[in-house]
């Protein structure tokens, strides 16, 4: 049983959340994200009363205004690079006005984001995403989740199959690029916590038992970014 | 729409099995109008074959293959109708006109006809439409012969040629009666009937090929020597000949004439009218027909069950995909129908590829399938039955998404955006 009294995220705020797998932060993120729903309580997201409105409302909200960066196995491997990218503006249109009024104003406005995360030329070529090393594709997959501005970015491990060197320059890169949206990095690295405005863990927002939490039946009265 | 680029980029990226996919629906779509289309061209061509004519006469035996060997040249006589007969019932007030036809030989495969010209005047296919030469004239001496359209352009024959005819309806080569030369003098213009197949002579040029010939085997001594000079004419009345068609003046004599014919008793006689015999054929072959249309639609249902196992196999390797696009927003019906419209797709492609394909199969071969099945077909190209096939097949393929996208629906539900595989 996950259950989470508080928690909570400001708006432009760079949250760290640290845990370690099995903590129930995938269940918790789920929930964030509108994929679950919380069994019990409240989660208020970006406005949103997630706890209250349906599943493709909240999948509409997250398709608007969220950007979601897993571990690995970010991309569709049968879109290109910008289509990637450009992933969420074929379930948003408000997304989609707000990258660009037409396609090739979008196409260019992809390009010139993986362009500010070093994938100028992969973008330039329009590569295939299956042709990416894992430390190119997690930066398609930052600027997916970054492209059209959105207010809240969730960002699951992205840096575990990295090398220490690529994932100091993919955090400092996200959190420069987020600009006004809140981000929330979960890692079990409580090291990365250093690139933060402010931390806290699993354990500490957890008040229920670890070990038999199921999603769909937690309770979780998260309040993410009022 | 966005689902269904989604839809064909991902099948697009499994092209081996997208490709196999599309192609088994292909082919049995193609199956299926192919034995549809056959079926109606026999069936129209059938249909198309004899008109005008009121009864057929020939020696006792079942309608269907009185017609068959008369009209269509399938088969062979069980016996033949005697000249005195034919006389008598040709001689008859309420008769208009007949034709005799005299069959039982062949050259180079096509089978030889002898009749009178009473033949191009009286014989109609179609609506009611006449024999019409498109070069030459009808016959009239004895070793003249009148070529159907498409026997002479497979022969390759002109007017003037030369050919000899054989005995039996085997190919040429076979106990051939080369010391009497056909002379080619008209050639009919093409009908679509087997009219087209056949080679047409005189009664009397029939009797002449034969003069000599006993029992079936060909002359022995004196008889090869002779020579067409010694051949007369006035000698080459026919004994019998194989069966006769019959155009009355009244439509109301038909069945009288007809039960005249059935209880004639110097000799055992049928005769039959054109359209009951074709409804009894079509009664026979019917059982087939419902046979090769249960295989095909078998052969549908493999395909398309093909179409769902690869779907249902793409299932588990597509589940990071799934969660990748719920992760930018996709709702999960809209999992649910990504895969429909993967189906559809698949089905819509395979269904119109083997539209296609038999439809420009058949127009290009529609000559080879003729010669082997010995009538000409008609009634091909794209036909409603055509689309409501392809339309069943791409609402199957449709309705069978509904699986795999009810399975991904479920599955990205407890998956969320992690899958842990």
């Amino acid at each position: 049983m996950l259950s989470v009294p508080l928690f909570s995220i400001q708006r432009g705020e760079r949250l760290f959340l640290q845990g370690p797998s099995g903590s129930g932060k995938s269940t918790l993120l789920g929930v964030i994200a509108g994929v679950f729903a919380p069994s019990a309580g409240k989660a208020a997201v970006l406005g949103h009363p997630f706890h209250n409105i349906t599943a493709a409302a909240r999948d509409r909200v997250r398709a608007d205004a969220m950007g979601v960066i897993f571990q690995q196995f970010n991309l569709v491997p049968y879109l290109t690079l910008v289509e990637n990218v450009l992933l969420p503006c074929r379930f948003s249109p408000a997304r989609a006005e707000r990258v660009g009024p037409g396609e090739p104003e979008r196409i260019a406005k992809a390009r010139d984001l993986l362009g500010r995360l070093g994938l100028e030329e992969e973008a330039r070529a329009d590569r295939a995403a299956s042709q990416l090393s894992v430390g190119q594709q997690q930066r398609v997959a930052a600027a997916r989740a970054l492209i059209g501005s959105p207010s809240l970015v969730i960002a699951d491990e992205p840096t575990s199959a990295l090398d220490a060197e690529t994932r100091n320059a993919f955090i400092d890169t996200l959190i420069s690029e987020a600009n006004d949206a809140a981000l929330l990095f979960v890692s079990h690295d409580a090291s990365l916590s250093k690139h933060f405005d402010r931390r806290t863990a699993m354990d500490v927002i957890n008040s229920g038992s670890n070990e038999e939490f199921a999603p769909r039946r937690n309770n979780a009265p998260a309040l993410a970014e009022a | 729409m966005n689902l269904a680029y989604l839809a064909w980029k991902s099948a697009k990226a499994r092209a081996a099995t997208t490709i196999l996919t599309i192609l088994s629906i292909a082919i049995s779509t193609a199956l299926l109008l192919g034995v549809e289309k056959i079926r109606n061209g026999a069936r129209a061509s059938f249909e198309q074959t004899v008109s005008g004519t009121d009864l057929i006469v020939g020696a006792r035996s079942g309608p269907v293959n009185l017609l068959l060997y008369s009209v269509f040249r399938i088969g062979d006589p069980t016996a033949n109708v005697s000249w005195e007969s034919y006389q008598t019932f040709a001689a008859r007030p309420d008769v208009a006109w007949t034709v005799p036809l005299s069959l039982g030989d062949s050259h180079n495969g096509f089978r030889v006809l002898g009749t009178t010209t009473d033949y191009f005047e009286q014989y109609r296919y179609g609506a009611k439409r006449e024999l019409a030469l498109a070069e030459g004239k009808p016959f009239l001496d004895v070793f003249d012969a009148v070529l159907g359209a498409e026997a002479a352009r497979e022969l390759g024959y002109a007017l003037g040629g030369e050919f000899d005819i054989s005995h039996g309806l085997k190919s040429a080569g076979f106990a051939e009666h080369k010391d009497r030369p056909f002379k080619v003098v008209g050639i009919l213009a093409r009908t679509g009937t087997p009219v087209d197949r056949t080679i047409h002579v005189s009664l009397e040029g029939i009797e002449a090929v034969h003069i000599g010939w006993n029992n079936g085997a060909p002359p022995i001594g004196s008889g090869a020597a002779l020579s067409m000079n010694d051949i007369d004419k006035s000698a080459l009345q026919p004994d019998s000949i194989t069966a006769f068609l019959v155009g009355l003046k009244s439509k109301s004599a038909v069945l009288r004439y007809q039960r005249d014919v059935n209880t004639f008793r110097a000799e055992a006689l049928s005769a039959v009218i054109p359209g009951v015999a074709l409804s009894q054929l079509w009664r026979v072959v019917g059982a087939a027909e419902q046979a090769l249309r249960g295989v095909a639609v078998f052969v549908i249902a493999a395909g398309l069950t093909g179409l769902l196992t690869t779907i249902l196999t793409s299932l588990n390797e597509r589940r990071r995909e799934i969660a990748v696009l719920r992760s930018v927003g996709a709702k999960s019906r809209d999992v649910f129908f990504l895969l429909v419209c993967e189906a559809t797709i698949l089905a819509a492609i395979g269904a119109g590829l083997g539209a296609a394909a038999i439809n420009l199969g058949l127009a290009l071969f529609s000559t080879q399938i003729e010669a082997v099945a010995g009538f000409p077909l008609g009634g091909f190209g794209l036909s409603p039955y055509d689309f409501y096939i392809a339309a069943g097949v791409i609402i199957i393929g449709f309705a069978l998404g509904f699986l795999p996208g009810w399975l991904a629906y479920r599955q990205s539900l407890s998956d969320g955006l992690t899958v842990r595989i």
